[in-house]
């Protein structure tokens, strides 16, 4: 855990000692920014496992050119380039190796208690839903409503207008209610005897 | 656009609904990834161009913009031909020089400067010292 010191301390600060090689440091950095890391993973992959995955590399990745990030202040948006780039790379190599689009895919749920299947079926019926969103609305709507990033500062990160933002969250919650709501609503088929 | 929709509940898509460890364990991977990375850096020595490096990015933009801010004070005085601005301290010297009718002393080329200093003096207009000219 981080001491209430380490969380005063600004990006700006643990980004120059982190380029010294400060473990608690990149450390402190890595704990702020692991969520939104593989949010923004997942909203472009899709697929947990490659979320989690590109999240990870693009730490080390970072680290190593921690150098090229020339305003230190802005380090959030630096870095959320890093991992959508990266995970944009990964979707380009998938989609040449498979040919066909990669379904939305929640972390995978082994069967247990009627709790976790209940929630394994919420997670299945969201991923479906997140799917039929657009890359940009995922993004936001994980940023926002996940991870609790403000509309301003996934602005000033994701370098859109915060209209826009506020846009793609109107839309994009707007869309999920839709589809959640028909697949809570069963259709004609489904009510006869 | 009407009022933002209301919030809908996204959080059984983060993966510590399912492990309640898995940031922790996230955190260990990439800090365990990147300890390599770390302790290059630590090892690293301090080069010169590093700390130029590192110096340049506070120095340039800060002497960037005091360069913008003198172009933008200086350009009016080019533009407006303000030359009154631009008068030297012998330009200064010589008008009063001359108004003073002392010029002919100075410029006399067999006039020692003492000698020129003495008759300047002389011919200077008498009264109080900040009464101005009479």
């Amino acid at each position: 855990m981080s001491t209430p010191e380490e969380q005063l301390v600004s990006d700006a600060v643990l980004v120059r000692r982190a380029i010294g090689g400060d473990q608690e440091a990149f450390s402190e950095l890595v704990r702020r920014y692991q969520r939104a890391a593989y949010l923004v993973a997942l909203g472009v992959t899709r697929r947990h496992e490659d979320a989690e995955d590109v999240a990870q590399e693009a730490f080390v990745v970072a680290l190593e050119r921690l150098e090229e990030c020339r305003d230190p202040d802005r380090f959030a948006g630096w870095f959320t380039t890093i991992v959508k780039n990266r995970a944009r790379n990964l979707l380009r190599r998938e989609h040449l190796r498979e040919g066909e689009p990669i379904p939305f895919q929640a972390p995978s749920t082994l069967p247990g208690p009627d709790r976790e299947t209940e929630r394994a079926d919420l997670r299945g019926r969201l991923s479906d839903a997140m799917d039929r969103l657009s890359p940009l609305q995922r993004e936001v709507v994980l940023l926002h409503d996940l991870e609790g990033w403000k509309h301003r500062e996934i602005a000033e990160r994701l370098e859109m207008p915060s209209g826009t933002v506020r846009s793609h969250l109107h839309f994009a919650r707007r869309r999920l209610r839709e589809l959640l709501r028909t697949v809570d609503t069963p259709g004609p088929e489904a009510r006869k005897p | 656009m009407s009022e933002i929709q209301p919030r809908v509940p996204l959080e059984s898509l983060d993966p510590a609904t399912r492990e309640p460890e898995y940031w922790a364990r996230f955190h260990d991977a990439v800090l365990r990834a990147a300890s390599p990375e770390l302790a290059r850096r630590r090892a690293m020595p301090l080069t010169i161009s590093g700390v130029l490096l590192s110096w340049s990015r506070a120095l340039v933009p800060g002497a960037a913009a005091a360069a913008a801010i003198a172009g933008i004070l200086l350009v009016p005085l080019a533009d407006g031909d303000d030359s009154s601005l631009l008068f030297g301290v012998e330009d200064i010297l010589r008008e009063e020089a001359v108004r003073a009718d002392l010029a002919p002393a100075f410029l006399a080329s067999d006039a020692s400067p003492e000698d020129a200093f003495l008759v300047s003096v002389e011919r200077l207009p008498s009264g109080p010292p900040s009464g101005g000219r009479p």
